[in-house]
C-alpha cells in the first residue's frame, strides 16, 4: 500500500475508519485515557480497559470537549480538548497503519454528524499535528458522505430517491438525497432531518421502549416516505445492527422498496471520497449540495481580455470551508465591488455591493485591489479588501475593508 | 465601470526605471509607463534588460520571445511598444490605436523639435543631469528653418534653467547670457538672469544687463521674489518640516532620515 486512503466517522460516542479499497472497518468509542502516573496513552475499549483497572483518568466526548475549548487536569498535566483530540486521532490511525503496515496518510476525509468552523479549526490543527499536509486532509459531513456511498453503489440503488435513517448514539436522524439531472450537469441534493436527538440505544433493551421506539420510526416513516419515489431506503447505526425490534418499521419500508442495511455506512462514504482524492478525474462528476456544501454561487464580472466576464468566486456544490481564494483587480472608472449571488433552488439573482470607502482617490486604472475571500460557514461569506496602490508609482494605502456578505 | 482581473505575476527582481526614479512591479505598471511616457520609451527601451524582466519576472515568455526577435532583426522600436500594450491588455484597443498615432505625430516631428521635447521632458522630470547633454547636442546640430536663432535661444535658456536648478549659477549665467545673444529682444531672459543675480548676489554679470535691467520691469521683478519668498514658507513641504521638529526625539530622527533620503533621491535623480 502506497500509503493509507483513510475514511473516519468521527462522533461524540463512537469512531469508524475504513480505508479505501478494503472491508476492515474499525469501531471504537471516542474516548482516550492517560494513566495516572504515566504518559502512556489509550484509545477506545483499551481506554475502558485501563479506566476499570483504576490507573488511568479517562475523558469522552472527545470531538465536544475540544470544540467547547475544554480541559481537564491528569497527573500534574492540564490538557487541553485539542491535545486529547489529536492523540486520539494518533491512535486511530495507527490501527489501519499497523494492519497496512504504513503510517504515511495518502488521503484522509473525516466525516461528522455536523460540521462548523470551531470543529473545522480543531481538525485542521489536528492534521498539523499529524504531520498530514492541508491538501491531503478533509472534512466533511454525514450528508456529504451518504452521498459518497450512494453514488459508489450500482447505479439502480440511487435511480430514483434514496432515503437513509441513521439511529446511533448521536440519536435518530434522517437523510434523504435526490438527483436533479440537467442538461449540463447533474445536481445531488441531501439534506436532513434530526428525527430524535435524544433517543438512545439503551431503550431498545427492554420491550417497551423497543416498542415505543418502533412507533416512533412507523410514525416518522410514513411522513417522510408518502407520495415519494424511493428506489432504495438504507438504515444505519448501531440501533439497525439487529433491526428485528422494529418489526413494523420494517415492514413499511420493505413495502414496494428495496432496504439494505449498512452499519459503516458514513466511514465508507468518506472512504469512497478520500479514494476520489487520488484519480485524475473525479468519479463523481456532479454538483453536490449538501451540508458543508455551498448552496450558492458567487460570481462578480470582471474584464479578461477585453471582455465582460463573470468570475466565479465560488460555485454551488463547493466546500465552503475549502473555498478560498486570493484574487487581484485594478480599478477602472470603479469605486465598488458587486457580487452576485445565485442560489442554487432559485432563479433570482442578488446582488450586493460594497463600495470602496476609504481607499485614496488616484488617476484611472492605478488602483490595484487584493480581494480575500472565505467563508465563516456555508451562508456566510467573509471578504478582505485590501489597497495595493500601483506599485511606486502610487504607493499603497492602509486602506482594508472587511465584510461579511450573507449568501 | 469594470474590474480589470490581474494575472499573478510573482515579481522577484521589479524593473527600474531611473528616469523616473520608480521601479515597476507589474505588467500593468510597464503599459503605464510606456503609454503615459512616449518620449521616455520611443527610443532604446525596449533592451536585453526589459526584455529579461518580461521573460523571467512577469512570466511572459511568448511576449519576450517575440520582442527578442524583432530587435534582432532591427524591428521598428515603436512596433515593440505598442507590442506589449497590445499584449498586456491593461489598455484597450481603441487606447492602443491612440497611443500609436501619437507616436507617429512625434516621429513626424523635425529633429530638433523632437529632441528638445525629449531633453524637457527629462527637464520637467527634474532630471537635469540627463537633460543637459540633449540640450548641448540640440545646439551642434545645422541650422536651417527650425532650429534657428530663436530655437538656440530656447535651448540655452533651458540649458541655464537645468544648471541654475543644479546651484552651478555661474554656468547657468553664462547660459541665459548665450541666449540673449540670439534673441535679444526676450525679456524673459533677463528677468531669470536678474533672479540668479538675486539667488546668488556674488555673482559677477556684466555691466550692460545692470544697465538694462534699470530701464525695464525691475520693481515687478522684486515682488515676484518676495512672492516666491512667502509661498516657500508658507508651502506644504515647510510646514512639514517644522511639524517634524515639533516631535519627539526619536520619530524627529526618524522622520528626518526619510526626509533625507528621499532629499538624497531626487538630487541623484537630478544630476
Amino acid at each position: 500500500m502506497d500509503g493509507l486512503v483513510i475514511g473516519l466517522d468521527l462522533c461524540d460516542a463512537y469512531a469508524q475508519i475504513n480505508c479505501g479499497g478494503k472491508d476492515k472497518v474499525w469501531n471504537l468509542p471516542t474516548v482516550i485515557c492517560r494513566k495516572k502516573n504515566e504518559d502512556q496513552w489509550f484509545a477506545g475499549e483499551d481506554a475502558y480497559g485501563a479506566n476499570l483497572a483504576g490507573d488511568g483518568v479517562i475523558v469522552d466526548k472527545l470531538v465536544s470537549f475540544a470544540r467547547k475549548n475544554g480541559t481537564v487536569a491528569i497527573g500534574n498535566t492540564e490538557y487541553s480538548g485539542q491535545e486529547l483530540l489529536q492523540r486520539f486521532l494518533k491512535q486511530v490511525i495507527a490501527l489501519p497503519g499497523k494492519e497496512y503496515r504504513t503510517e504515511r496518510v495518502n488521503q484522509m476525509v473525516i466525516t461528522l454528524p455536523s460540521v462548523d468552523s470551531r470543529t473545522m479549526d480543531c481538525l485542521l490543527y489536528c492534521a498539523d499535528y499529524l504531520e498530514i499536509p492541508r491538501n491531503r486532509f478533509h472534512v466533511i459531513s454525514h450528508s456529504e458522505s451518504f452521498l459518497y456511498y450512494v453514488l459508489s453503489q450500482k447505479k439502480e440503488v440511487w435511480s430514483s430517491q434514496v432515503g437513509l435513517f441513521d439511529l446511533s448514539q448521536n440519536g435518530l436522524r434522517y437523510y434523504e438525497m435526490k438527483v436533479q439531472r440537467g442538461l449540463r450537469q447533474t445536481t445531488i441534493v441531501s439534506d436532513y432531518e434530526v428525527l430524535d436527538e435524544g433517543m438512545k440505544l439503551d431503550r431498545l433493551d427492554s420491550a417497551s421502549g423497543a416498542k415505543q421506539a418502533d412507533k416512533l420510526l412507523c410514525a416518522s416513516g410514513e411522513r417522510l416516505l408518502a407520495k415519494k419515489m424511493f428506489s432504495s431506503i438504507l438504515l444505519t447505526g448501531r440501533g439497525f445492527d439487529k433491526p428485528e425490534w422494529a418489526s413494523d418499521f420494517m415492514k413499511l419500508i420493505c413495502r414496494r422498496r428495496k432496504v439494505y442495511g449498512e452499519s459503516n455506512l458514513f466511514a465508507k462514504g468518506a472512504a469512497y471520497k478520500a479514494q476520489d482524492y487520488l484519480t485524475e478525474e473525479t468519479s463523481f462528476p456532479y454538483v453536490m449540495i449538501c451540508e458543508g456544501r455551498l448552496k450558492a454561487t458567487v460570481s462578480m464580472e470582471v474584464l479578461h481580455d477585453e471582455k465582460p466576464t463573470q468570475l466565479v468566486i465560488a460555485a454551488s456544490g463547493d466546500s465552503w470551508y475549502e473555498a478560498k481564494s486570493t484574487m487581484e483587480f485594478i480599478l477602472d472608472r470603479q469605486n465598488e465591488l458587486v457580487f452576485q449571488i445565485q442560489p442554487v433552488d432559485s432563479r433570482k439573482k442578488a446582488e450586493v455591493r460594497i463600495p470602496l470607502e476609504g481607499f485614496p482617490s488616484r488617476p484611472n486604472r492605478t488602483t490595484r485591489i487584493q480581494m480575500k475571500a472565505g467563508f465563516v460557514d456555508e451562508r456566510t461569506m467573509a471578504i478582505i479588501i485590501q489597497d495595493k496602490g500601483f506599485g511606486e508609482l502610487y504607493p499603497a494605502s492602509d486602506a482594508v475593508i472587511r465584510r461579511e456578505i450573507a449568501l | 465601470m469594470s474590474l480589470i482581473l490581474c494575472r499573478m505575476e510573482p515579481v522577484r527582481h521589479p524593473f527600474e526605471v531611473p528616469e523616473l526614479g520608480v521601479h515597476l512591479y507589474s505588467s500593468q505598471e510597464l503599459c503605464y509607463v510606456i503609454y503615459e511616457n512616449p518620449l521616455l520609451v520611443m527610443d532604446d527601451f525596449v533592451d536585453d534588460r526589459l526584455i529579461q524582466f518580461i521573460r523571467e519576472d512577469l512570466n511572459m515568455e511568448f511576449l519576450a520571445g517575440k520582442l527578442d526577435n524583432w530587435r534582432k532583426s532591427g524591428e521598428n522600436s515603436d512596433n515593440m511598444l505598442l507590442l506589449i500594450l497590445s499584449e498586456c491588455t491593461y489598455y484597450t484597443a481603441a487606447e492602443v490605436s491612440k497611443y500609436r498615432q501619437t507616436l507617429i505625430q512625434m516621429r513626424k516631428k523635425h529633429p530638433a523639435e523632437y529632441g528638445k521635447m525629449k531633453a524637457d521632458y527629462l527637464f520637467e522630470r527634474k532630471q537635469y543631469g540627463r537633460a543637459i547633454p540633449m540640450y548641448e547636442k540640440l545646439l551642434d546640430m545645422s541650422r536651417d528653418h527650425v532650429a534657428d536663432n530663436r530655437f538656440l535661444s530656447k535651448v540655452w535658456c533651458c540649458l541655464g534653467a537645468c544648471q541654475a536648478r543644479m546651484f552651478q549659477f555661474e554656468k547657468a549665467y553664462q547660459a541665459y547670457d548665450k541666449a540673449f545673444f540670439y534673441d535679444g529682444r526676450n525679456e524673459e531672459i533677463l528677468e531669470r538672469m536678474y533672479y540668479l543675480k538675486s539667488f546668488c548676489p556674488g555673482l559677477d554679470v556684466a555691466q550692460r544687463y545692470q544697465v538694462i535691467w534699470n530701464g525695464v520691469k525691475q520693481d515687478q521683478w522684486d515682488q515676484r521674489i518676495e512672492d516666491a519668498k512667502k509661498n516657500g514658507r508658507e508651502s506644504e513641504a515647510v510646514k512639514e518640516l517644522d511639524e517634524l521638529f515639533l516631535k519627539d526625539p526619536v520619530k524627529r530622527l526618524e522622520g528626518a532620515a526619510a526626509l533625507v533620503r528621499e532629499w538624497k533621491q531626487e538630487y541623484r535623480g537630478m544630476v
